[in-house]
């Protein structure tokens, strides 16, 4: 036995991600024992593993994928990701192959996924932005899936707390479906987005198209420069790891806040099995976890546990803690474990050319881009749909210096190719809120399992009419948008309107333990802590009752200082 | 004739001398650098045997052929034996081929190996002489001598 599986912490925190590493500082700074779970690796920060100064022709392969593992069905998740994802971004993301999960054939779904300490917090796209009350609202108004427990007020506060810690640049915009937060300076837009906000302004003034707020440090920031991070550089390399710890992540800024209190123990290489429950005490006491490399089973006690593995994996080990009394897994006598899964989709847009500008230039490499907030809260004349979307995309100069490498012609015809039209072309891309469906489920596979015996997770769920109805209108709306923003040679970007709605591609991926205020109904109430189990709190984007159209980290971020604290009070109080 | 390559740690003469006189005609000469100049078959050949999984080494291993029977239909002669000129032709033709006659074998291999060969240009030190590391910051509304001022200043590899 190990010295960690001897002691008895005050809380269990599994899952070192985004919103583990909030619970565990949080935590810790209240005076509590923290033992964090991670099943990945250990990384320190800066890493060794951070690919972030090495120019394009010194990466590995030139941040080509390998061939070799395409033709082994190796990183499916990752090849498919390649607008986004390189080789050089390889090691933060889990093989498929090694790691499997299950879905109908007709009904795929893509799990992006992290393993190592500090999780997809290392590979995340640092957008924040708060919920309105409008958001929240959207379950009540529709009668689809569990009302909200609590509201924009609940959380505003615990907003200002995580944005003053993370840093967060933006503008204060002073808009109703989007509320502003306590900001760093805000990223400049390029002359070209200036040029088609303006005009949107004028001829649009219900679609405001404003700089996207993201956690890069734009300037000095007392309490991330305590830590040791340093202002963004406009480097542009975030998903290879930073090592001026210029984007927040756990492994810059939560878990070395949590470790200076001295109450933090991270164990990794640690897959935790199931969570253990005491039926005569109608409580949780700890945690199986299976040391990866020995595959050596242990048992971790704590006072309290919180499920912080990311959406669909905190879904999977409640599932998995199935025993006497609750066959149908832990905390889930509503029957609502696993159900009301969503993320955000896309698939339209429309692109164009920003005329008159053809003398301006850009410098630098902004780690952000523009935003066009959800304006279809409220029902517009022209929607056939429940809930609304928004936009993101940035103006950017044309490549002209570059042969696309898969455009048609050789030599002078190829470069010609890149080089008509004006300098500046912008891209929207549509965001969309999907309706919670009680049928979009993530369940055990009753058969196939994983290395270890665990039953694989198996995700059966979809986009259905009302995202193929809205998916529609974001092409239509984008190339209105750009128009009235005064750019030529518009393309839709328009699926084939029947075309499956995958989920997972955005990586928001959410709900599965949503939170409401009927037991009966969902999984957590308004604190994230399951109805059945009081010492047992799930703070990750499991317990999103709906999954509006912004970014969710910074939500999941509140949701889970809020919770912790809320959990150490109680603690404090005797409750637990 | 192609000019004659030594074999690589991968690809023998042959195969070296053809894909090397391919790269330099997909990425032309002008005002930038060549396939040449980048070393763009060289690095390929370097990494191929490690990066490319089975099915790739012998589709690319194939192409050469195919090259050369889509020559010969063309001009009656092997590829690696025309001159630049109908070699020119040939693989703009072969080029349009392989992206309106998208599904078939040597479509696929030809543009693959056109995209890593680009993928490989557009990386290079050679392609990337205005490629700033470290800008600092970003500035969206600039003249193009307060550009050229900021890249003077911060791209390594920037030469007057």
């Amino acid at each position: 036995m190990t010295d960690e599986a001897n002691a008895e912490f005050d809380a269990i925190v599994v899952g070192s991600g985004i919103t583990g590493g909030w619970v565990a500082k949080e935590l810790c700074e209240r005076g509590l024992k923290v033992l964090v779970v991670e099943r990945g690796r250990h990384l320190d920060h800066p890493s060794p593993e951070y690919t972030d100064f090495e120019a394009p022709w010194e990466l590995e392969y030139r941040g080509m994928v390998p061939d070799y593992l395409a033709e082994n069905d190796r990183y499916e998740m990752l090849r498919r990701k390649r607008h986004i994802y390189r080789n050089e971004h390889r090691q933060f993301f889990v093989d498929d192959a090694e790691h499997p999960y299950s879905f109908p054939d007709d009904r795929p779904f893509m799990w992006t996924r992290g393993y190592q300490l500090g999780g997809r917090s290392l590979t995340w796209a640092r957008q924040c932005y708060r919920w309105s009350q409008k958001d929240f609202d959207a379950n009540h108004k529709d009668g689809y899936g569990s009302p909200w427990p609590i509201g924009y007020d609940d959380l505003a506060p615990w907003y200002s707390k995580v944005e003053a810690f993370a840093g967060i640049s933006g503008n204060a915009d002073g808009l109703v479906n989007l509320p502003d937060g306590d900001f760093l300076k805000p990223w400049d837009m390029s002359v070209a987005e200036e040029q088609v906000a303006a005009k949107l302004r004028k001829e649009l003034p219900d679609r405001p198209m404003i700089i996207g707020r993201c956690a890069n440090l734009t300037e000095e920031h007392g309490p991330s420069n305590a830590l040791g991070r340093a202002v963004c550089q406009a480097r542009n390399r975030c998903s290879s790891g930073c090592a001026y710890g210029a984007y927040f992540s756990s492994l810059s800024a939560t878990l070395p806040a949590a470790r200076l209190t001295g109450n933090l123990t991270v164990m990794t290489d640690a897959t935790v099995e199931s969570v253990v429950y005491d039926k005569d005490r109608g409580k949780v006491t700890g945690v199986r976890v299976i040391r990866t490399a020995e595959a050596k089973r242990e048992t971790y006690s704590g006072k309290m546990v919180f499920l912080n593995a990311g959406s669909l994996n905190s879904v999977h080990l409640l599932l998995n803690s199935k025993g006497e009394g609750h066959p149908a897994g832990l905390a889930n006598s509503s029957g609502m474990l696993g159900a009301y899964i969503m993320d955000h989709f896309g698939g339209s847009g429309a692109s164009g050319d920003v005329p008159g500008l053809d003398d301006r230039y850009a410098f630098g490499r902004r780690p952000v881009g523009i935003y066009v907030p959800n304006y279809r809260h409220d029902q517009l004349k022209d929607a056939d749909f429940l809930r609304g979307f928004g936009f993101q995309g940035s103006a950017q100069q044309r490549k002209a210096e570059r042969p696309n490498a898969n455009a048609p012609g050789i030599g002078k015809e190829l470069w010609e190719r890149g080089q008509k039209g004006p300098r500046w072309r912008m891209s929207l891309f549509m965001y969309g809120e999907m309706l919670p469906y009680k049928d979009n489920r993530a369940t055990l596979h009753p058969t196939k399992t994983d290395r270890f015996g665990i039953p694989q997770l198996h995700m059966d769920c979809e986009g259905r009419e009302n995202e193929k109805k809205m998916r529609v209108q974001g092409a239509k709306d984008a190339v209105d948008l750009l128009t009235a923003g005064g750019c030529v040679n518009v393309r839709e970007i328009a699926p084939d309107p029947d075309a499956f709605v995958m989920l997972g591609e955005r990586t928001h991926e959410m709900g599965g333990a949503c939170m409401g205020e009927d037991p009966k109904s969902s999984v957590v109430n308004g604190w994230c802590q399951t109805h059945d189990i009081p010492n047992l709190f799930v703070s990750d984007g499991a317990v999103m009752a709906s999954c509006g159209t912004s970014n969710p980290s910074l939500t999941y971020m509140a949701l889970s200082a809020r919770a912790a604290h809320h959990a150490a009070d109680l603690l404090q109080e005797g409750q637990l | 004739m192609v000019a004659l390559w030594a074999a690589g740690s991968f690809f023998d003469c042959h195969q070296m001398s053809i894909l090397s006189d391919i790269a330099d005609l997909i990425v032309g000469e002008g005002d930038w650098p060549t396939a040449g100049d980048a070393g763009v078959v060289t690095y390929l050949d370097q990494i191929f045997g490690e990066w490319a999984g089975p099915g790739l080494k012998v589709r690319l291993s194939r192409m050469p052929e195919q090259l050369d029977r889509f020559a010969v239909e063309q001009h009656g002669s092997a590829y690696v034996r025309l001159d630049r000129s109908k070699r020119s032709q040939t693989l703009s033709d072969y080029d349009a081929k392989a992206f309106k006659d998208r599904e078939a074998e040597a479509s696929t291999t030809y543009r693959e190996f056109k995209s890593v060969v680009l993928k490989i240009y557009n990386t290079s030190a050679e392609a990337n002489r205005d490629f700033a590391l470290v800008p600092g910051a970003y500035l969206g509304n600039l003249s193009s001598s307060q550009h050229l001022e900021l890249v003077r200043e911060k791209a390594m590899g920037f030469a007057e």
